[in-house]
């Protein structure tokens, strides 16, 4: 408890509790302190360097609305600053709201319309495509049910394994192969190296490997040359080569 | 070599079929249904503050988010200025760099002792030589024109050991001063107020005393004939040259030397009081102003900065052997320093007051943040700059003193 109550930040705790409340002189001290780092920060969020760029204007001035409270409910003012409790610098929680409220706005408006691409073709990835289209076809164009059946018995085995996973290892799988981060990206995201993301990456992949082979082996009693006529498969169905990327980053 | 070839292809297939189905599996995998953490929790993760269970807990929930996923990517995104900003100092940054930087540091504060220590003996031992290599680059100033035609009409100098001012033997100076009391006029008395007050040694007030005791006193030898032409009580100098500071020490010896003929006009004769007292307050000042100066080191060592309470301030480019005076600020009140590189110079003094060069010559005025007396100021570069008062509070700047935000 007293380690917890010793990485509050007390000064920013204060300061959130005073505009909470609506002191004034609270308020003039957090708008001269903090304007200009939302700003910097929002311009850095929507990804433009121009302080005049209007995504980023409105995506700072909205969170001073709802900092202030200005949206009252039958039990007064809610401020939004009530969430802040100092675990975190208030810098880096203003940073957070903004980040959360402007990934939540990209994801409302990507169920509402598609993305495109500047030529104005609908943004479609080259990977997603050829898993897509191979998910059940053969490269011969041709229903390829026993291929189907490897990659389904690899799938299953491959769940449990990454369920069995440290949390920062599937972390790291995730930003990797579902978000398709860089090592550098994930690196900065992970607070190590981007080395040390390339290493461990490759580790949990061998490892996730031989798990699988084992499960395959035991629990569904395949022979070695069925193990890896498994993989074979899935080889097939997924020619592109990842591998490179691991190592260059 | 074929085999070996075979068998490389034969161990990264796997590869890519792990590649592929991780691919599609996690692309494929069921989110998590659990609420997402609050901003605070995000925020804490990306410093790292959570603690084991927490981050364990978090990453777990990272891993099935892709929502929390992206905010953690947008989180990074925000705080890249900073880091780009790292990423993008100049080639020279490598000069800050501790590892070389400490020595280097350790060294240079080891010359500048050393060489203040050196200037203190040479001080104590030849104070006139002191006084001439503390001002070398000061051009003289137009009351000195005179003293080298006074100085020809008086005898030669005394012996070095005899030329110190106020230290002579204590028989000498009761005769020397039983010839000056009969030469004194009210201007002479005030420089020796002057000389007592700014020579805070107990020898020297001690001898200023003697003289105006004496002076005060019955002269048994008679007056000064009022119109007798008595030199003006110079203002103390600020800038003299070597040559004339010489000079003017000779002058002082030779007025408080038993060697010199009593029969001496005495014209003549007040003329080397005067000046020996404007010497004195000129030394000093010149002791005082060194006690204050501070020095600025560079990155470089062969450039150096300092600068004295006054509002001077010089730049040696040879390490120190030769200044060049630059007054960015008549009268400012500087107290501290900081010169990333070799051309940018912060400085900081009383009253808010805070100056900058990026070029070593010309100076601008920055806005301080407070108008309050600052005690310490640290730059990094050009922009960049913290300054302390001298309560204790620091504040701040990252574009060059246009705004300012107190830090922690």
């Amino acid at each position: 408890m007293e380690t917890y109550l010793e990485s509050l930040h007390a000064r920013d705790l204060a300061l959130a509790r005073a505009c909470s409340l609506g002191n004034e002189a609270a308020w003039d001290f957090f708008v001269a302190e903090y304007r200009q780092e939302l700003y910097r920060t929002a311009r850095a969020i929507v990804r433009h360097g121009d302080s005049r760029d209007p995504a980023a204007r409105e995506l700072a001035d909205s969170l001073y609305a709802d900092l202030y409270g200005l949206r009252e409910s039958a039990r007064g003012r809610k401020s939004l600053f009530d969430y802040f409790h100092g675990r975190s610098k208030l810098s880096t929680w203003l940073r957070a709201v903004l980040a959360q409220r402007y990934v939540d706005e990209i994801r409302r408006a990507q169920r509402t319309q598609p993305i495109e691409n500047q030529d104005g073709e609908e943004r479609v990835d080259v990977a997603s495509q050829a898993a897509t289209s191979l998910r059940n076809m053969a490269p011969d164009g041709t229903l390829a049910p026993e291929r189907a059946k490897h990659i389904a018995i690899l799938q299953v085995a491959l769940v449990t394994a990454i369920a069995a996973l440290a949390p920062r290892d599937r972390l790291r799988l995730a930003y990797y192969y579902a978000d398709e981060r860089t090592l550098a990206e994930i690196g900065r995201l992970m607070g190590e190296h981007e080395a040390t993301a390339s290493r461990k990456l490759d580790r949990t992949r061998r490892e996730l490997r031989r798990t699988v082979e084992t499960a395959l082996r035991d629990g569904k009693k395949l022979s070695n040359a069925q193990v890896q006529e498994c993989f074979e498969r899935a080889r097939e169905k997924w020619p592109f080569d990842l591998t490179g990327r691991l190592r260059s980053g | 070599m074929a085999a070996r070839e075979s068998d490389q292809a034969t161990e990264k297939a796997p590869d890519k079929a792990m590649d592929g189905l991780l691919r599609e599996t996690l692309r494929d995998a069921v989110p998590s249904s659990g609420p997402c953490p609050e901003p605070e929790i995000l925020a804490a993760y990306f410093e790292r503050t959570l603690d084991k269970q927490e981050t364990a807990d978090y990453e777990l929930h990272l891993s099935q988010c892709a929502r929390c996923r992206e905010q953690q990517a947008a989180m990074a995104l925000a705080h890249a200025p900073a880091r780009e900003t790292e990423s993008e100092k100049p080639r020279w940054a490598w000069l800050w760099d501790w590892r070389w930087l400490a020595p280097a540091t350790a060294v240079l504060a080891a010359a500048v002792i050393w060489y203040g220590r050196s200037t203190e003996i040479t001080a104590e031992k030849h104070p006139q030589l002191a006084v001439a290599r503390s001002e070398p680059a000061e051009p003289p100033v137009s009351e000195n024109v005179p003293l080298a035609a006074e100085n020809k009409l008086l005898p030669p100098p005394p012996p070095p050991s005899s030329r110190a001012i106020g230290a002579p033997e204590k028989t000498e100076r009761e005769q020397s001063v039983s010839r000056q009391k009969d030469l004194l006029t009210p201007t002479d008395r005030k420089a020796a107020d002057e000389f007592a007050s700014n020579l805070e040694t107990d020898a020297l007030k001690k001898e200023s005393e003697d003289v105006r005791r004496d002076a005060n006193a019955p002269s048994s030898a008679g007056g000064v004939p009022p119109s007798a032409p008595a030199p003006a009580a110079p203002p103390a100098s600020s800038a003299m040259t070597a040559q004339n500071s010489v000079a003017v020490d000779a002058i002082a010896g030779a007025a408080a030397s038993n060697e010199e003929p009593v029969a001496a006009a005495k014209t003549k004769q007040a003329a080397p009081l005067a000046l020996a007292n404007r010497n004195a307050n000129f030394a000093a000042s010149n002791l005082r102003s060194r006690e204050t100066l501070v020095l600025v080191g560079t990155p470089n060592p062969q450039i150096l900065w300092r600068f004295g309470s006054a509002g001077l301030v010089e730049r040696s480019v040879d390490g120190g052997a030769t200044w060049a005076g630059q007054i960015p600020s008549a009268g400012a009140q500087l107290t501290a320093g900081s010169a990333p590189a070799e051309k940018i110079c912060w400085l900081a003094g009383r009253g808010g007051m805070i100056l900058l060069t990026t070029n070593g010559a010309d100076w601008k005025t920055i806005t301080a943040p407070a108008k309050m007396d600052f005690s310490a100021i640290v730059a990094k570069d050009a922009f960049g700059a913290t300054v302390t008062t001298t309560d204790g509070h620091k504040f701040t700047t990252a574009d060059g003193g246009e705004t300012w935000r107190p830090a922690s």
